[in-house]
């Protein structure tokens, strides 16, 4: 046991060193001994087997003022590339990022949802042709975020694994760790957007909060105390249930049947049940979690709804229960899937 | 006899089409009873003098669907306290722990994931527990020096024996043979004493042909020894630990039902991994709803293994097939022995000696012709069951770990087939002496 005990060590002080690289950019051995209290021999040691590893690089030469000049080590931009899918009703996108999370490029996989087997060969093209452009292999690719839109779960791109006799049925993750044998990180976009929008108003103290994304079904997930809730669907909610105001009858298969076809509830339909449904669930989710904020995202929403809104269920709840109602804009969704490609390449050089 | 003919005839065109891929397993067996039942004369709807309903329709497709209900229930709960395993960190740790254990010893190392995987395959099943752990415990072997084609084999190796030990698999086999569960465990210990032998023998042939390259084997890398992403810690972790232990256990020592068996697996895991009382009813919403998927294929298959046991057993079926099959089917220990020895690899893709496809019928014809106890019938298809268990190149799970570790998927059959026709033949020899 005492050897795994060194093993475990071991392991923690090359995390800790890449960390440190990580959130300070560039650092010589001699900085990095100081700001992790390792002494200087084992950061030696470590620094020289992950620039074996080819983790880290050294990126030039600091003249220091006294005593030996120093070499400043960062991460290997080269050392693979993070390829992160953002996967919603609106489209399939496929961004390639290098280790040092810049020279960020994208492509359009699809322009409308697909099935599982298919949205796995649209990434596995995707990811050739993205490396083909950098002339690279397979080889070279070194981890996957699948960034999944709030209103979507994992399971409805689950992938048919057949040998012609007999066939499974297995997660798209799983699919992509047989295929790559890389790490695959999947995440709901909601977890990054809530986080960004809380990010900016931490000055402001919201602890509690709720995000309703308005899409072609309504997801809401909440956060206390700066972290997000455990829900039935894991961190989101489907709300659908919640917001059956729409006419009944004839008319409601009419709007369901142009949700079939447009994948998007029409302006005027997200307006119906904004108006009314909404404020509903607002009063709702504040009556069940004391709420400071809620957010609010997705087409449709916008200033005129969240006054509307507002002014709405300030009639009804009492002055103490009144959540602060806010737009999230787009600025935010895109950002989640830089927030991922940094989770995946955690996962890459922490392993 | 023209009748019996066509059957026959009916019975090779069917397996045929299914063997060369033309129609899936799924179809396949609900259309042979169909088919089965049209030649035999058997009318679609009907009632006989007492008024009780006779045609196929009622008889065997309605019928049919449940006639394997308990089973189904097995294989679901069964899956469901495998998502719980998975989801919780539970499979990840013990896989992880065991490879502490051995340090970068690789006999120890490969000998401990042996038993390690072979305990976790008495709970777990389908394709996705086999990613989940094969993906932890492939590069764990392959790390220590176990050349690629040597892992995927000791790893399905393992997997078989613990699949030998899976509850779930005991309830299906019990309503298939219509035998009390009890008697499918009975001669499930001697088949699952016999697999761990054989893989034992397996990893020690494979480590002295690669002997020399394990003394130079480079050290574990450090992902050999990576820390499971959800620690479990504590008297509480080292308990639920033995989760895939404790529905064995109520089963085979205090006879529990599989079902409850598997709810108090469920419950112990919760109890012992549960970090809150909401958290845990969610993980066990969640959970339910993908062993349900995972299950998904299994329970589908069971339907139609359902319909063409009834379309075999009908009372139209047996009399038209019954003259074939007497002519065939041995009556002495020694015939018995030869005859399904040497048949045993036709469970191979998909073949009529496969449990799991047309052996399920077959198995139920050669029950109700009488000359054979159905012990021993159970005895010489569960023997066979070895062979297709991992040895099966069809086999979602053999392609899946070719895959992984880039090797020929036809080569891992004939690495495995000695070892596993040798359990089949040991199989059924022991079941020549005690059922027969």
């Amino acid at each position: 046991m005492r050897k795994s005990g060194l093993h475990d060590m071991k392991r923690k002080n090359r995390q800790l060193i890449m960390r440190t690289v990580l959130e300070s950019g560039a650092l010589s051995r001699i900085e990095i001994a100081g700001r992790t209290e390792l002494s200087p021999s084992t950061v030696s040691s470590l620094v020289s087997e992950l620039l074996a590893d080819g983790l880290l690089i050294e990126s030039g030469v600091r003249i220091s003022t006294a005593g030996r000049s120093r070499t400043e080590l960062t991460v290997n931009a080269d050392y693979g590339y993070i390829m992160v899918v953002e996967i919603g009703r609106k489209g399939i996108y496929l961004t390639r990022f290098n280790m040092a999370l810049q020279d960020k490029e994208g492509c359009l996989l699809s322009d409308t949802l697909v099935d599982g087997n298919e949205l796995l060969s649209l990434i596995s093209d995707g990811i050739v042709k993205s490396l083909e452009k950098e002339g690279c292999q397979y080889g070279v690719l070194a981890g996957i975020g699948l960034l999944f839109q709030e209103d979507m779960r994992a399971s409805d791109f689950n992938v048919m694994y057949s040998t012609g006799f007999s066939s499974a049925s297995i997660s798209l993750r799983e699919s992509l760790i047989t295929q790559y044998r890389v790490p695959v990180v999947e995440e709901y976009s909601q977890v990054y957007t809530v986080a960004n929008a809380l990010g900016r108003a931490a000055d402001e103290m919201v602890r509690n909060s709720a995000h309703i994304a308005v899409g072609a079904s309504v997801v809401a997930s909440v956060t206390v105390e700066g972290k997000l809730l455990p829900l039935r669907e894991g961190f989101c909610a489907d709300m659908a249930p919640f917001l059956e105001e729409l006419p009944a009858g004839g008319e409601r298969a009419r709007l369901a049947d142009q949700r079939e076809k447009k994948g998007v509830l029409s302006a005027q339909t997200a307006g119906r049940i904004q108006e009314r449904s909404l404020s509903r669930l607002i009063m709702m989710l504040c009556i069940m979690f004391p709420l400071d904020t809620v957010f609010l995202s997705g087409p449709g929403v916008d200033d005129k709804l969240v006054r509307r809104l507002s002014s709405q269920i300030k009639k009804q709840l009492e002055a103490g229960q009144m959540p602060g109602i806010r737009r999230l804009d787009q600025k935010d969704m895109s950002q989640a899937a830089d927030a991922l490609a940094e989770r995946v390449r955690e996962s890459v050089l922490f392993a | 006899m023209l009748q019996g003919s066509l059957i026959i005839i009916a019975f090779i065109i069917i397996a045929a089409l299914m063997m060369t891929k033309k129609i899936p397993t799924l179809l396949a067996l609900p259309l042979m009873a169909v088919v089965i039942c049209i030649i035999a004369g058997v009318p679609a709807v009907g009632v006989d003098a007492d008024g009780n309903a006779v045609g196929w329709l009622q008889t065997v497709v309605e019928a049919g669907t449940v006639r394997m209900g308990s089973a189904i229930m097995a294989v679901i709960f069964g899956a469901w306290l495998g998502q719980l395993m998975n989801k919780t960190g539970v499979t990840e740790n013990i896989i992880k722990k065991s490879a502490e254990l051995g340090g970068d010893r690789p006999l120890v190392v490969t000998l401990i994931m042996v038993v390690a995987c072979a305990l976790l395959f008495t709970t777990l099943s389908g394709l996705g527990s086999i990613i989940m752990v094969g993906s932890i415990a492939l590069p764990i072997l392959i790390s220590v020096g176990v050349p690629a084609m040597s892992a995927a084999c000791i790893f399905l190796m393992a997997f078989n024996t613990g699949l030998t030990f899976n509850i779930a698999n005991w309830r299906t086999f019990s309503s298939i043979f219509n035998l009390d569960i009890s008697q499918i465990q009975s001669f499930e210990i001697y088949m699952v004493v016999a697999t761990l032998i054989a893989t034992l023998i397996l990893v020690f042939v494979e480590f002295k042909k690669n002997g020399v390259k394990f003394a130079f084997s480079a050290p574990a890398k450090e992902t050999a020894a990576e820390q499971p992403s959800k620690q479990l810690t504590g008297v509480r972790g080292v308990l639920a630990m033995f989760t895939p232990i404790v529905p064995i256990i109520l089963v085979a020592v205090f006879s529990v039902p599989v079902c409850p068996a598997f709810i108090a697996g469920i419950i112990w895991i919760l109890l012992f991994t549960g970090k809150s009382f909401s958290k845990a009813m969610n993980q066990l919403v969640k959970t339910c709803y993908d062993g349900i998927t995972d299950a998904g294929p299994a329970v589908i298959l069971m339907i139609g293994i359902g319909i063409l046991y009834l379309a075999v057993t009908h009372p139209m079926v047996t009399e038209v097939l019954n003259p074939f099959l007497l002519a065939v089917i041995p009556t002495s220990r020694v015939g018995y022995i030869i005859f399904f020895s040497v048949l045993a690899p036709l469970a191979l893709y998909r073949g009529p000696m496969n449990l799991f496809g047309l052996g399920s019928g077959i198995a139920a014809l050669v029950i109700g012709l009488g000359s054979l106890t159905p012990l021993a019938v159970m005895g010489a298809f569960l023997a066979a069951e070895r062979i297709q268990g991992c040895g099966d190149p069809t086999n979602t799970q053999n392609v899946w770990t070719a895959n992984f570790v880039e090797v020929d998927v036809n080569g891992i059959t004939k690495k495995l087939l000695p070892y596993l026709w040798a359990i089949a033949i040991i199989g059924v020899v022991l079941s020549a002496f005690l059922y027969f």
